[in-house]
């Protein structure tokens, strides 16, 4: 077999200029760099090149992938060419079908997902709660939990909502004003926090803040052994850990909800006045010939979305092993879950009280 | 199979409290093991052998594939009625609950005791476990490691188990307090068994009766003298290392 040597003083960063010899040569040529001054990472390429020069002598000059090894021009061999060709094809076909792949991945985990959660649901269901002590520490439990969750979550709902208020308010007068209609501004506050923007944010907070400090809290109990521990005491950590926080959720989410619809009406109220100069008589009339199905309507959505919260996040803490990374990527799909469930949920009931 | 009559007695006379019989998990080949009433006794072997494995099967919170627990009578090992402890190497204390609260715990929560009469018996542990009173209304972070290890030895021996297991007891403590912590293993010796997971071969040697361990998923037990003649080269390497180790000073 024919060597070619090759002289000089080569490093890996040079390694382009060594493709560029190597491409210069005619096939089942070796390369011999015994006089060469190589480092290490090149000596490993070169042999490689070698290697296949050697594996490859009778059949094909290259190997069956030389895009590997980065030392090879195949544009002239037009047979690989050809089959990188219909490989390139094939690939764009398969891309297609790979999204419809994915789509039938995503419905078929969603579907999934919803089985493992009621599955769940129906083991916390059949809990036994003990004695009567365990229900009522069980009970302050709920107690602290709405506290920790719902009440201390006040002021962030009252600035978003606040805010959220004001924008809608600004933005519906700007449109508005150009058809001279800009006073059912009020209008348009008023009905979108009462029937949805209300139950929204507070969805979105008690799941953003609340449901992933739930999962991050039960995780680090998870990973210092305290949840085996109360296993092994013989408590079950299920209806002593998890059921008082899937209570708290349910009540405290129309609770979330309707301070929040107070505060973007407040915030709506605000600017509209600021802006239009608004009568108040004109907005409390308003608010006061509201349908009362709409202004009670987050007292039965508000505990659906909440439980279903609930479920999600306590799910995901059963979930968890004893590792942080766990608890991380425990604490993302709890809260991406929980807010796709509650608004999936949000949308069906809206759509059964629109139709049926 | 009736095991009901079956009642494990040694030839001398020393009763066992839990049998194992080729026992088959994810990282153990056919274990055979036993634990007898009222001894110290020191399970071990290189990391990743699965020590701390075997332990959490034998709690139930880990599953097996084959192979029989039994208990004192012979029967069925009962994972939910057994009366075990565990101190995990973490303490496993609730940082949101005193020392006291963490040792009144359990009586409260599990037999519905009166609070005051649970300060009494809890009292009673952390005298047992010699924790100071002042510690009572302390946090658990704000007590050393010895004191939040005794703690939850307490919180252990509150529940009176027959065996109590301590998964690395002595990691992070002190000569002076590892010298008080042996004198208050033995101490508990005379009241329940105690099954002790460490690296510590020395601790293991100096206090338990019988040392296991754990190599190429196979239990080896003995005492540690036995232990240092036994035919696995493996066994005997793993414990001469420790030897070897002790020679040097």
């Amino acid at each position: 077999m024919d060597f070619f040597k090759l002289t000089g003083s080569f490093s890996i960063e040079n390694w382009r200029e060594i493709v560029q010899i190597v491409n210069t040569l005619p096939a089942k040529i070796k390369i011999d760099y015994s006089q060469a001054d190589l480092d290490s990472g090149i000596k490993i390429l070169l042999d490689k090149y070698n290697e296949n020069c050697e594996k490859f002598k009778n059949t094909k000059p290259y190997s069956e992938s030389p895009e590997d090894l980065g030392l090879k021009d195949v544009s002239s061999d037009r047979e690989y060419v050809n089959k990188f060709l219909v490989k390139k094809r094939r690939r764009k076909i398969l891309s297609s079908m790979s999204f419809l792949k994915y789509l039938y991945d995503f419905f078929y985990n969603i579907l999934k997902y919803s089985y493992e959660v009621l599955t769940f649901a129906n083991g916390v269901f059949k809990a036994k709660t003990g004695h009567k002590f365990q229900t009522q520490i069980m009970f302050q439990d709920v107690l602290n939990s709405c506290y920790n969750m719902g009440i201390q979550a006040i002021p962030i709902v009252i600035f978003i909502s606040f805010a959220l208020g004001v924008i809608i308010s600004l933005q519906s007068v700007t449109q508005l004003q150009t058809f001279g209609a800009q006073f059912f501004a009020i209008d348009i506050v008023v009905l979108s926090f009462l029937k949805e923007m209300g139950l929204f944010i507070a969805i979105i907070i008690l799941s953003a803040r609340s449901g992933s400090s739930v999962v991050s809290k039960i995780g680090i109990m998870k990973i210092s052994d305290e949840w085996d521990s109360l296993k092994i005491m013989g408590i079950n950590p299920v209806v002593f850990l998890l059921i008082p926080k899937i209570i708290a959720f349910t009540f405290i989410l129309p609770f979330l909800a309707y301070i929040s619809s107070i505060f973007g009406l407040f915030g709506g109220y605000i600017s509209l006045q600021g802006v239009l100069s608004l009568n108040p008589k004109l907005f409390f009339y308003v608010l006061e010939n509201v349908n009362k199905e709409i202004f009670f309507s987050a007292l039965w959505k508000g505990p659906l979305c909440g439980f279903a919260i609930g479920m999600i996040c306590t799910y995901e803490t059963t979930k968890i092993a004893i590792t942080s990374e766990s608890v991380i990527s425990g604490i993302t799909r709890a809260v991406v879950y929980s807010i796709f469930a509650s608004i999936l949920i949000d949308t069906i009931a809206n759509i059964v009280v629109v139709y049926f | 199979m009736d095991f009901g009559l079956e009642v494990f007695e040694q030839k001398n006379g020393e009763k066992i409290l839990i049998k194992v019989e080729n026992l088959v998990s994810s990282s153990h080949d056919s274990l055979n093991w036993d634990l007898r009433r009222n001894e110290i006794h020191g399970i071990t072997g290189p990391s990743g052998s699965g020590k701390s494995f075997f332990v959490k099967i034998l709690l139930g919170l880990l599953p097996y594939k084959n192979g029989r627990i039994l208990d004192e009578n012979g029967k069925l090992w009962d994972f939910e009625n057994c009366k075990i402890g565990m101190l995990f190497q973490s303490n496993a204390l609730l940082n949101n609950l005193t020392i006291g609260e963490n040792i009144m715990f359990p009586l409260i929560v599990k037999f519905d005791l009166n609070r005051s009469l649970a300060k009494i018996i809890a009292k009673k542990y952390m005298d047992f476990v010699n924790l100071p009173d002042y510690s009572f209304d302390y946090f658990p972070l704000e007590c050393s490691g010895g004191m939040q290890k005794r703690a939850a030895l307490a919180r252990t021996l509150v529940l009176e188990p027959k065996i109590v297991f301590l998964d690395e007891p002595t990691v992070g403590l002190d000569c002076e307090v590892l010298e008080s912590y042996d004198i208050l293993l033995e101490k508990l010796k005379k009241t329940v068994s105690v099954v002790i997971i460490t690296h510590d071969i020395g601790r293991l040697a100096k206090l338990a009766d019988r040392i296991s361990v754990l190599m190429d998923g196979r239990f080896f037990t003995g005492t540690f003298k036995d232990l240092l003649k036994s035919d696995n080269m493996k066994v005997r390497g793993f414990l001469e290392s420790y030897v070897r180790t002790v020679a040097t000073f």
